[in-house]
C-alpha cells in the first residue's frame, strides 16, 4: 500500500465528481425502478393469495387470483406453474388443456415437476422431455 | 466454482466504492482526518482509506463497521424493486433497468462485511482503550464473526448474504 502523505488532509464530505455522477445515476435508476414496484407488489400479493386458495382446494378462487398475476406480469413463471397445477387438480377434466397451455415454452425444475406430475394426466406427461443441464 | 478474487472485485466494483465511501463517511462523522482514499483500483486491496488516529471505541466501531451498515441498507433498498419479480414471481423477463439495479445492489451487498484489516484496527482500538463499555464486550466476538464471514467468501457467503438481506423487505411487506 502506498505511504500516505500525512500533511494533506482531505476535506470532509467532499467526494470526486465521478462518484457524485455515479451516485446520481444510481438514485435516478432506483426511482425509475420504483415505478414498477406497485405492479410487482400487487402481483406478488395475488400470487400468495392464489397459493393459499390452492392449498385450501378452492380452485376457482385460485384461478382468479393467479390469472390476475399473469394479467399484471405475463412472464411470472411461478403463477403459470400454479395455474397448471390448479387446472389439473380441479374436478373438471375438460379444462385440463388450460393447464397444459400455461406450461408452454417454460423450463420446469425438478421440484416443480414433482408437484405437477402428481396431478397432470399421464398422457400429457409424455409430451415433456428432460433437459440435461 | 472458484473464481479469482480480483475478478470478483472487478465484477462487483460498485460495492467496493460504496464500502470505501462508508468508511470515509464515518471518518467524517467522527471528525477523524482522512489522508488518502482509493475508491477502487486493480490490486490488493482493491480500495482503502488512510485516516488519522481514532479517538474512542465508539468511533472506531463506526468506522470499521460502517460498510456493514451502509452497504447492507443500500443493498436492501436498491434491490427492493427487483426482488418481487426475481424471487417471488420468478418472472422470465424483466426491464433491463432492473437488471442493472440487481448488479449494483447485489455488488454493494457483497461488500458489506468489513475486511480483516478493518476489524484488526477496531480490535487494536478496543485493546488500547481505557473505557470498557458494552462495545468492549462485543468487539472480539464481532471481529471473530467478520473473520469467519471473510473466510466463508470462498463458498460465496458474501453473495448469499446479499441475497438474504435483499429478501428482508419483501418478506415484511408481503406479511
Amino acid at each position: 500500500m502506498e505511504e500516505p502523505t500525512r500533511h494533506h488532509t482531505l476535506k470532509p464530505h467532499k467526494y470526486p465528481i465521478l462518484i457524485k455522477i455515479t451516485g446520481a445515476f444510481i438514485v435516478a435508476l432506483f426511482f425509475y425502478s420504483l415505478c414498477f414496484v406497485p405492479q410487482y407488489f400487487s402481483a406478488s400479493k395475488n400470487l400468495k393469495t392464489g397459493e393459499k386458495y390452492l392449498d385450501q382446494n378452492d380452485y376457482s378462487q385460485a384461478i382468479t387470483s393467479l390469472e390476475k398475476v399473469l394479467g399484471t406480469v405475463p412472464s411470472a413463471k411461478k403463477a403459470k406453474i400454479l395455474l397448471a397445477i390448479t387446472y389439473f387438480s380441479n374436478d373438471d377434466q375438460t379444462d385440463d388443456e388450460n393447464g397444459l397451455y400455461y406450461l408452454q415454452d417454460i423450463t420446469i425444475d425438478d421440484s416443480d415437476w414433482q408437484k405437477i406430475s402428481k396431478v397432470m394426466p399421464s398422457e400429457y406427461q409424455e409430451l415433456f422431455e428432460t433437459i440435461k443441464k | 466454482m472458484l473464481i479469482p478474487g480480483w475478478l470478483i472485485s472487478v465484477a462487483t466494483f460498485p460495492g467496493i466504492i460504496v464500502h470505501e465511501i462508508a468508511h470515509r463517511f464515518f471518518c467524517d462523522i467522527a471528525k477523524v482526518p482522512v489522508y488518502s482514499i482509493c475508491y477502487f483500483r486493480f490490486g490488493n486491496p482493491a480500495g482503502y482509506v488512510t485516516h488519522g488516529e481514532v479517538k474512542g471505541i465508539k468511533n472506531a466501531f463506526l468506522i470499521s463497521i460502517g460498510p456493514l451498515i451502509i452497504n447492507s441498507l443500500l443493498c436492501m433498498i436498491l434491490t427492493l424493486p427487483l426482488t418481487f419479480p426475481m424471487f417471488i414471481l420468478n418472472a422470465e423477463s424483466m426491464n433491463p433497468a432492473l437488471g442493472i439495479l440487481a448488479w449494483i445492489g447485489f455488488s454493494i451487498g457483497m461488500h458489506a462485511f468489513p475486511s480483516n484489516q478493518d476489524m484488526k484496527n477496531f480490535v487494536h482500538e478496543v485493546r488500547t482503550t481505557k473505557k470498557k463499555g458494552i462495545l468492549y464486550l462485543i468487539a472480539l466476538p464481532s471481529a471473530l464473526l467478520v473473520k469467519t464471514a471473510n473466510i466463508l467468501r470462498i463458498v460465496w457467503f458474501d453473495l448469499f448474504y446479499a441475497i438474504g438481506i435483499s429478501a428482508i423487505l419483501p418478506a415484511i411487506l408481503l406479511k
